[in-house]
């Protein structure tokens, strides 16, 4: 296994250095052939042709000895990715449009995330935060959940006298103008809660 | 009549570990014991034996290193490993065990 690796990773990076290597251990055979093949009486020029014969081509030879290295996947990836720099080189409007729309999509996408986990799938930051309930009051003629608000003193009354809640806490939203000595006033958006928000909420 | 036999998928491996495990060899060395042992019967072109050579040797049962051939020139030499011998011990006794089968059931009468 690890021996594999090895050797594959050799043959990868060390590319150049394993083609001569296996380029001299063709011709070492090849001329060794040729060699044999004079011996036994044939002129050197028809050795030649006849061990040309017996190979069948260097190439295919080659080929079959890179698959067996067990790299023609990450060859023929690579040729793939040098097709498609170069074919983006010649058509760069196309190259463009592709990038431009997938960068859109994946835009899209990530900022509908975030809501949708912020929203959705995120629970409050609070402790027992499925106990945490949105109390809202009901308008006759209204179907919808049209609150206008309680008056502080309702506020008040509801509290001492609801019994399903540990406790009940009165919010509201407004903007606020802020301002220090340096700087023109900023405005702010603000959250006014009754006295007892902050231990109910731990 | 042609003395020629083909090997049979997978033996070609077979071979060629029994061949180096007698000492390391280059490929042409390797072809050429084959063919000689084989009285001619077996010869092994150099298009499947290159291949099977590295993927041996990929396998990690044979080692690769470059020596100097008897006549002086630069050649690749593969031997064994240990993972190598015991591959041909078994290879060698899963053959054996077939072409005994196999003769048995040709020779039912």
């Amino acid at each position: 296994m690890l021996n594999d690796l090895r050797y594959r990773l050799r043959a990868l990076f060390r590319r150049n250095a394993v083609e001569g290597e296996l380029d001299d251990e063709l011709r070492f055979h090849f001329e060794r052939q040729v060699e044999k093949n004079v011996r036994a009486g044939l002129s050197r020029r028809e050795a030649a042709r006849q061990t040309r014969l017996a190979f069948g081509g260097f190439d295919r030879v080659k080929e079959e000895c890179r698959e067996a290295r067990g790299l023609a996947g990450v060859e023929t990836l690579a040729q793939d990715l040098r097709h498609a720099l170069r074919l983006w080189r010649k058509n760069p409007g196309f190259a463009l449009a592709a990038v431009t729309v997938i960068g859109l999509g994946l835009g899209a996408n990530a900022a509908v995330f975030t809501i949708a986990n912020a929203a959705l799938l995120r629970t409050l930051a609070y402790e027992r935060s499925g106990h945490i309930v949105y109390v809202l009051g009901r308008q006759p003629g209204c179907e919808l959940p049209c609150d206008t608000g309680r008056s502080y003193p309702d506020f008040r009354e509801f509290r001492a006298q609801a019994k399903s809640f540990e406790a009940l806490v009165a919010q509201h939203f407004l903007p606020v103008n802020l301002s220090d000595a340096s700087g023109l006033p900023e405005r702010y958006p603000a959250m006014l809660i009754s006295a007892n928000g902050f231990s109910a909420f731990g | 009549m042609d003395p020629r036999i083909a090997l049979p998928q997978g033996t070609l491996d077979l071979v060629i570990l029994k061949t180096v495990a007698l000492g390391p060899q280059h490929g042409w060395a390797i072809s050429e014991r084959i063919q000689q042992v084989s009285s001619d019967a077996l010869q092994v072109q150099q298009g499947s034996l290159y291949p099977a050579l590295h993927r041996l040797e990929r396998r990690g049962w044979i080692k690769a290193h470059w020596g100097v051939s008897e006549n002086n020139r630069k050649a690749k030499y593969y031997a064994l490993t240990r993972s190598g011998r015991k591959q041909l011990e078994s290879d060698t006794e899963a053959w054996r065990k077939l072409s005994a089968a196999i003769g048995q059931v040709l020779d039912m009468a």
